[in-house]
């Protein structure tokens, strides 16, 4: 029952993404809510089922997408995995901070590895089209899309502390020395 | 710390496999499934997005819409005047609209469809989903057209029940056209910054004026002759150069579509 209810979660962020978010004028057509989404899995799941939901929006990305298939599935599994080295290397916590941080690392990944692979595509297929894959247009728009991640995973992070015990700062202290602070 | 166990490994495998089923045609029906079913939705959220993006845009340019409203009243009385001689250019009009064979509803064999996304990928959002594909009839090259025939863009990918298409001010639509004065003007063209058109390789002797109309020369295989594409607003001139351009403002809003017919034959 619980899978289902994450299925349906899930198809019904992708429809907003692909759908919703797209007939959105701009700037707010550039936000991304599928990259937060994975990035909140990968930090409060692991990678194991952040690449499993990767697979599945990476495969209806692709399916809707109008460039080569696979390439969003790449761009996804690509970016996840070096956020999850980012994260097991460099963050050491759970704040606000590393949420934003992997976010904002996830998100110029994927942008930069599925342009990055179009470019490519493009300069060895001799393609005309899509020469200017790393413009101006292309800069302010992934500026939108990291500033729209930022505010989403911010607004997530807090949502998430309130209903959620997750999230929630511990420390790792043994009983005894809790008893030695006592008595100091 | 191991990065990569088990799981992923078959996460991978799982990825690999599906990819070249989809390349060897195997995914076909099933992809086929999910997008019907997808549709309906998709729909609904487009239009839904749609709608906040007219809103918001309402809300921005109020005071824009204030000055054009002052602008407009000013034009208008100009084109009262012109009016009286506009008059006299009907009857020459009219046999120029019958031999230009300018846009004719019923000869052409249209297919309506939806816009489910847009998308983009360099910044500009021009390129649009449309829910009909291969299976319908649809091919590269095809116009797309709203439904009081003004050209929107023109479709240059489809799959068995998706395509996509160049909007008309996509940098990477192009077009030809010509205008509809005495002349005929002839030219190509070209989407700006995803906000206006510019029509280049005008001869400079030719004289284009500003307010014309520009329609699709049907000089391209699958685009018909007479499909507006918009009126003219700024002529570029250079005297050093050999062609003229010219701006042309897009007949409708294309940020608010939401329903497109695509002319099949």
């Amino acid at each position: 029952m619980l899978n289902f209810l994450k299925i349906i979660i899930f198809l019904l962020l992708f429809i907003i993404q692909i759908s919703f978010i797209s007939a959105l004028s701009a700037p707010f057509f550039n936000i991304n809510i599928i990259i937060v989404g994975l990035v909140i899995i990968l930090i409060l799941s692991g990678l194991e089922k952040s690449l499993a939901w990767a697979l599945a929006a990476g495969i209806l990305l692709d399916m809707h997408s109008f460039y080569f298939y696979g390439l969003n599935t790449i761009s996804l599994f690509t970016a996840l995995i070096i956020a999850n080295l980012a994260l097991t290397k460099f963050f050491t916590n759970r704040s606000v901070y590393s949420y934003i941080l992997l976010t904002i690392i996830s998100l110029a990944l994927f942008d930069f590895i599925k342009m990055g692979l179009v470019f490519l595509l493009n300069f060895f297929t001799k393609n005309i089209f899509y020469q200017e894959v790393f413009s101006l247009n292309y800069l302010a728009s992934l500026g939108y899309k990291l500033l729209f991640g930022t505010v989403i995973i911010f607004g997530s992070f807090y949502f998430m502390n309130y209903y959620s015990r997750k999230m929630k700062s511990f420390f790792l202290m043994p009983k005894n020395e809790k008893n030695i602070h006592k008595k100091i | 710390m191991k990065y990569f166990n088990k799981k992923i490994a078959v996460i991978f495998v799982a990825a690999m496999i599906i990819i070249l089923l989809h390349y060897a045609g195997a995914l076909a029906v099933f992809e086929n499934y999910i997008l019907t079913f997808l549709k309906p939705a998709e729909k609904i959220a487009f239009n839904a997005g749609n709608k906040g993006g007219e809103f918001y845009n309402g809300q921005e340019s109020y005071d824009e819409l204030k000055k054009i409203n002052e602008e407009l009243e000013a034009r208008n009385q100009k084109l009262l005047e012109e009016n009286i001689g506009l008059k006299i250019l009907e009857d020459e009009n009219i046999a120029l609209r019958n031999q230009l064979e300018f846009y004719s509803r019923h000869n052409y064999k249209k297919l309506v469809a939806n816009i489910t996304s847009r998308e983009g990928g360099y910044g500009i959002e021009q390129i649009i989903t449309i829910d009909k594909g291969r299976n319908d009839g649809v091919s590269p090259g095809q116009p797309v057209i709203s439904d009081n025939g003004v050209i929107v863009g023109k479709i240059f990918a489809a799959e068995d029940s998706l395509s996509y298409a160049h909007l008309i001010t996509d940098k990477q639509c192009q077009i030809a056209a010509s205008s509809i004065n005495k002349k005929e003007t002839a030219g190509v063209t070209k989407g700006e910054l995803g906000l206006t058109i510019q029509m280049n390789f005008i001869p400079q002797t030719e004289e284009v004026s500003v307010g014309e109309v520009i329609v699709t020369s049907g000089l391209e295989q699958q685009i018909p002759r007479g499909l507006i594409i918009g009126t003219v607003q700024e002529v570029k001139k250079e005297p050093n150069d050999l062609f003229q351009s010219i701006i042309i403002n897009p007949a409708l809003n294309l940020n608010t579509l939401s329903i497109v017919s695509i002319i099949l034959n």
